[in-house]
């Protein structure tokens, strides 16, 4: 596919100075952490559309604005895999949620406020997962590694426990995405048990929780595996940098 | 001859660091990949406390605090952001005991790192009991926002809790028990100083 590039002064990774950039990106974030603008657009709504398609229309509507917000810095490939992350979460939330109420309505009481709540949290999750990884990628590690080697002082060793620690988590935003492409790639068989020779016969009750937690396991496994791969390469990155403060010191005589 | 096991110790301060930052980020995605929503109380159930526990176990109590806290409070951040104060407390006190309990375990004995998992989950179950059935209903009558919950919900999540608290356990033992054997492996194949004493 090819995705089309939008004007760079867009992108929120070359807003300057850094805490302009914080303020925009809480500003974007707001609507989705705080029940305000979705009370305030539904209240709004619902003056022209009946009672309850105003609030519910509210929530689609945040979402789009922070995809349109996040869709300058990330692109539309990235974009797009961040979402079928998302949506990948969103939907497995409320599908398990929805048949364990079925299943287990003791254990999983539930009345139309709830399903009104489930459809709000499916939205949340769709908006909070791409942007909360355009935060973590609006920041260049690289950037701050570079103003590390110039600074001295008790600030440089916190600094660069931070850019590491900020590298760990912008990489495992990048392990997540292709988690879902392994899953389906890797594992057809996992996904599709019904196509398994050697589970014919086995009850669904035996075999949907054998897939469940094999499916989880491999996953969790082949998660631990990718992110935890490339920590060495970048330890040793940060140590030759911290060791550099050694040898730009001046000699001491 | 008595063999001793220790899980790989991690000597440069970065290393931890990233450590760290790896598991904190592995709980906040394993807490988002299942979750089941517990209308009752308006939370729902996940498998993060596997990486908890298995961070408290292997790096000890503040590793098993920052995982807790932090790598559970961002995922509820994403669709139930008003859970994030009890779970900031509940699930890093969680990583916490975890690791205090599981410190110094030096010998090849189980029974220090199941105990330290086994209280570690009931410190979860009973914590989220105790926000939810008293501290939430209590902050509600200030801050409507809270206002999500009362006793008689929070007794029908003790089972998805216990649920959770339980794979929870179970997850991160056989994570630590995994990654002990590895370094067992690679200590007596290879010759190699990472983990384990023989005496």
């Amino acid at each position: 596919m090819n995705a089309f590039e939008l004007p760079a002064f867009l992108k929120l990774q070359h807003l300057r100075p850094w805490w302009l950039k914080i303020a925009v990106l809480m500003l974007i974030g707001y609507p989705l952490f705080s029940n305000r603008p979705a009370a305030f657009i539904g209240a709004a709504m619902g003056q022209h559309l009946p009672e309850t398609l105003g609030p519910m229309l509210a929530w689609p509507l945040i979402t789009f604005f922070v995809w349109a917000c996040c869709l300058p810095s990330l692109g539309t490939a990235k974009l797009l895999d961040y979402l079928a992350a998302a949506y990948a979460m969103a939907i497995t939330t409320v599908v398990s949620g929805a048949v364990l109420r079925l299943a287990l309505p003791a254990i999983f009481p539930a009345d139309t406020a709830d399903n009104f709540r489930l459809l709000r949290v499916y939205f949340n999750i769709l908006a909070v997962f791409p942007y909360s990884l355009t935060f973590l990628n609006s920041f260049s590690v690289s950037n701050l590694m570079n103003r590390l080697t110039r600074t001295r002082g008790r600030f440089r060793e916190a600094g660069l426990h931070l850019a590491l620690a900020l590298r760990i988590c912008q990489h495992v935003g990048e392990v997540i995405p292709k988690m879902l492409l392994v899953w389906r790639e890797e594992n057809p068989d996992l996904l599709l048990p019904r196509c398994r020779d050697d589970w014919y016969g086995i009850s669904p009750l035996v075999k949907w929780p054998m897939w469940f937690v094999r499916s989880i396991s491999q996953w969790i496994f082949a998660c631990i595996i990718l992110t935890f791969e490339p920590i060495p390469v970048m330890v040793n990155e940060i140590e030759q940098i911290d060791e550099s403060r050694d040898s730009d010191a001046p000699d001491k005589v | 001859m008595k063999v001793e096991i220790q899980m790989p110790r991690i000597k440069s301060k970065f290393a931890e660091t990233a450590v760290i930052a790896a598991l904190t980020a592995l709980t906040a995605v394993t807490t988002m990949l299942v979750r089941v929503p517990i209308p009752a109380t308006n939370g729902y159930f996940n498998i993060g406390d596997v990486f908890i526990i298995l961070a408290g176990l292997w790096l000890g109590p503040r590793a098993g605090f920052i995982a807790g806290a932090f790598g559970s409070a961002i995922a509820d951040a994403i669709g139930f952001p008003v859970y994030i104060p009890a779970t900031f407390i509940v699930k890093g006190f969680e990583g916490w005991i975890t690791g205090i309990i599981a410190r110094n375990s030096a010998s090849n004995s189980l029974v220090r790192p199941v105990t330290a998992a086994l209280v570690g989950g009931f410190c979860m179950v009973a914590g989220y009991y105790l926000f939810e059935a008293f501290i939430y209903p209590l902050l509600g009558r200030q801050i409507p926002m809270f206002n999500i919950t009362d006793p008689g919900a929070a007794f029908i999540a003790l089972l998805p809790n216990a649920i959770q608290g339980l794979s929870g356990i179970v997850g991160g033992l056989a994570l630590w028990k995994a990654m002990t054997a590895g370094s067992q492996n690679l200590d007596t194949s290879d010759n190699q100083s990472l983990s384990g004493k023989h005496g």
